[in-house]
């Protein structure tokens, strides 16, 4: 049984009065988002359907604590977050450093995409991308996912990431440069 | 718009096509199962935590009664305690229907519970 009809505040108080049944409706809600961010942060379908699980158990036994300074929906993503993110350096991500020099200015974004339809070309960019995602570290992955694909703002991600609003800023930057040198990168070796 | 909010259209562009992983079929059950286990856990502590807090409450005010009685010598009252010898047979009936209305009251109390809980639990 799938039921979306009210706000979360409403099935927060349900479930604060003990209707557990309600907790249903918000995993309907953000189970899907939720699961393919943390499937992207820790790179395992195993993983992040476990770790998934244990973000919405932590949800359920903090519901109480939960004040609503920030929307459910950010609070959410900010245990799902801490959750994955300390997964993964418990897990000791090894990527690849990035030499300091490969995220210079001499890699503009705007030369990344091209302005012609060419369905080709985009499918290929969407697959460099996917691979360049896989070479970021787990936080920063999660990052600019949060940022480009669940379209958080930056002051949401301040409250999920628990950075200030300017730190958020200048990481993004240096996430998205980091992704230009990584596609590029993968460009030119496909040229070779 | 300037290069970098172009460049910024065509980065959310991009990763909003990106392949997207589902959880599995049996994800929502699974959950469902975790969080009612949670709940009924969640229940009996909360249970537990109120007959601890009674039975504390309970202890503190028999000890303040008995301290009371003991250091203060307050209130000084002797008590009569009845002597069923001295019950004339005529009241007794009416302590039975007392003593039935108690139990009878206790027992729909329990009954009701029982509903309620059934009812919200399922």
């Amino acid at each position: 049984m799938k039921m979306e009809l009210y706000s979360d505040a409403y099935y927060i108080s349900r479930i604060k009065e003990g209707d557990a049944e309600c907790f249903g409706c918000l995993l309907d809600r953000y189970s899907r988002r939720i699961f393919a961010l943390i499937v992207r942060i820790v790179e395992n379908r195993e993983d992040a359907e476990e770790i998934t699980q244990d973000v919405f158990l932590k949800v359920f036994k903090t519901l109480a604590s939960f004040k609503a300074e920030c929307s459910f929906s950010t609070w959410i993503y900010r245990i799902a977050w801490n959750t994955a993110v300390s997964e993964t350096r418990r897990k000791k991500d090894n990527f690849l450093p990035l030499e300091e020099n490969l995220t210079s200015d001499d890699a503009p974004e705007s030369s990344l995409f091209s302005d012609d339809d060419d369905a080709e070309k985009h499918h290929r960019q969407l697959e460099l991308l996917d691979k360049a995602l896989t070479q970021l570290p787990a936080d920063e992955r999660a990052m600019i996912l949060l940022f480009y694909k669940d379209e958080k703002t930056i002051e949401e991600l301040a409250i999920i990431t628990g950075l200030t609003e300017a730190n958020v800023k200048v990481k993004l930057f240096r996430i998205r440069k980091r992704l230009s040198v990584l596609i590029r990168n993968m460009e030119e070796k496909d040229n070779e | 718009m300037n290069n970098n909010e172009i460049n910024n259209e065509r980065w959310k562009d991009l990763f909003s096509q990106l392949p997207e992983e589902k959880p599995s079929e049996l994800f929502r059950s699974h959950m469902m199962e975790k969080i009612r286990r949670e709940a009924a856990c969640a229940h009996r502590r909360n249970e537990r935590m109120a007959w601890a807090a009674v039975s504390f409450a309970s202890v503190v005010l028999i000890v303040i009664a008995v301290a009371t009685f003991i250091f203060m010598k307050t209130p000084k009252i002797t008590i009569d305690f009845p002597s069923f010898a001295l019950l004339r047979f005529s009241t007794l009936p009416l302590y039975l229907f007392i003593g039935a209305i108690a139990l009878f009251l206790l027992i729909l109390d329990n009954q009701i519970r029982k509903n309620y809980r059934k009812r919200h639990s399922s």
